[in-house]
């Protein structure tokens, strides 16, 4: 008789798949899966502490204050993220940020419907989002393991969603002549797409080197640092 | 206020962001023992638990209704404690990397801490045993592991939530059960 695998009462023990009528068979197996349960049920002791009375509510007093402020640039964010008005309105924040000699034609969605300062606002959230998000990609990368597969391919992930938005903010940046953001976004850039493109099982040698560039040209610093005070700001003018 | 959570969910919509804390109050002991048992830490529970209500606010428009609210709070928990346990791993990772030049069996130490029977009876006991075992465990196993024992998700909605294919979030739960196995049945005989 072909007994059991080790996956296979795993998945009976969680009434994924009914292995009964062989477990009533075969000894050998119904042994096997009652050392697995012995093990599996000791586990449920793992208890999370109690929350005392009042939890929910002390948890909502600490969070109110943010979730009320933070109102405001929740609606407007599904406007920012949209791919077109956000490239319009990448146009007009970038062209702000250099000489009015040079500035740019405004797009005439972004001139006709938002306001200046709102555009600003709008463009210091969203710009800082996606600093945030690219930041938490590159920790995650410099932090991983070879072995640690799963979470590779997660951050993989994220890089392909973040490489599009990043070419966005890059081209626009460039076409207006900010060269700090043009940078900037450049080498995040370059870096996000490599790891988007990557084999979705990099070798522990193709890790190190990602980690070494990101680690060698302070990438992940630069970004904090750039998206921490576009959020500063950001927060300051909503 | 008896709301449900698409009730609330449709008001914080409308521009009532009052209206959360009705969420907030329902859901919020069931994701503070998900991240605990995540992170094995109270401190970074707690953290984990704020986290995922702010970011769940301001990622609602993402919320389209096709799973439950509680479906989507604990992907937004599990990313939120996933993204926290990465960095504390790392910072934890160097250290044990410093002290890696005389490489230490685990289970030879976990065996050496086994506790008696009579402690077993006491819950804190209890988790510091199990908490070795589980801190073995990669982020995505443990966090697989977590869904389908405590909380009794199916492998799909793990998959879902995790967003991986359903066999990504099986064999994590494997390897999870594989290498508590491994650690625990050692202990286990001892206290037979």
């Amino acid at each position: 008789m072909k007994h059991l695998s080790e996956e296979h009462l795993i998945l009976h023990y969680y009434g994924e798949t009914d292995a009964s009528e062989h477990l009533n068979a075969c000894a050998a197996c119904s042994a096997e899966l009652k050392r697995l349960a012995a093990t599996l049920d000791a586990l449920h002791a793992y208890e999370a502490p109690e929350r005392g009375p009042g939890y929910e509510a002390l948890l909502w007093q600490r969070m109110a204050g943010e979730i009320r402020a933070a109102k405001l640039a929740w609606w407007r964010r599904p406007f920012v993220l949209a791919p077109l008005l956000a490239g319009l309105v990448v146009g007009a924040f970038f062209a702000g940020r250099i000489s009015t000699a040079r500035r740019a034609p405004l797009p005439l969605m972004a001139t006709s419907s938002i306001s200046d300062a709102g555009r600003q606002r709008i463009l210091l959230v969203a710009l800082g989002d996606h600093l945030e998000r690219s930041q938490m990609v590159l920790v995650e990368l410099v932090n991983a393991r070879p072995e640690d597969r799963d979470g590779i391919h997660l951050s993989q992930q994220r890089a392909q969603e973040l490489v599009p938005e990043n070419r966005l903010y890059r081209q626009t940046a460039a076409q207006v002549g900010d060269e700090e953001f043009n940078a900037l976004l450049d080498e995040l850039g370059r870096v996000l797409t490599d790891v988007a493109n990557g084999p979705s099982d990099l070798s522990s040698t193709e890790l190190e080197q990602i980690q070494q560039r990101i680690e060698s040209r302070g990438l992940i610093f630069k970004v904090r640092v750039v998206g921490n005070n576009l959020q500063h700001k950001g927060n300051n003018e909503l | 206020m008896d709301w449900t959570d698409a009730d609330a969910v449709a008001q914080v919509r409308a521009g009532n962001p009052d209206a959360f804390r009705v969420l907030v109050e329902r859901h919020s002991r069931a994701i503070f023992r998900l991240a605990f048992r995540m992170t094995g830490n109270e401190q970074d529970a707690e953290d984990a638990v704020q986290e995922t209500f702010l970011r769940a606010f301001k990622q609602l428009k993402n919320f389209d209704g096709r799973s439950s609210f509680s479906t989507w709070l604990y992907r937004v928990c599990a990313n939120c404690t996933i993204d926290s346990m990465r960095v504390r791993k790392k910072h934890e990772q160097k250290r044990v990397r410093d002290q890696e030049d005389s490489e230490t069996d685990l289970l030879a130490q976990q065996a050496s801490k086994a506790p008696s029977a009579e402690q077993l009876t006491h819950s804190r006991e209890i988790n510091s045993m199990l908490e070795p075992a589980l801190e073995q465990l990669s982020v995505m196993e443990r966090t697989a592991f977590v869904m389908r024992h405590y909380e009794g998700l199916g492998i799909e909605e793990i998959g879902r939530i995790l967003e991986v294919q359903p066999n990504a979030a099986k064999h994590s739960v494997f390897r999870a059960v594989q290498k508590l196995r491994r650690a625990l049945e050692p202990l286990m005989e001892g206290v037979r």
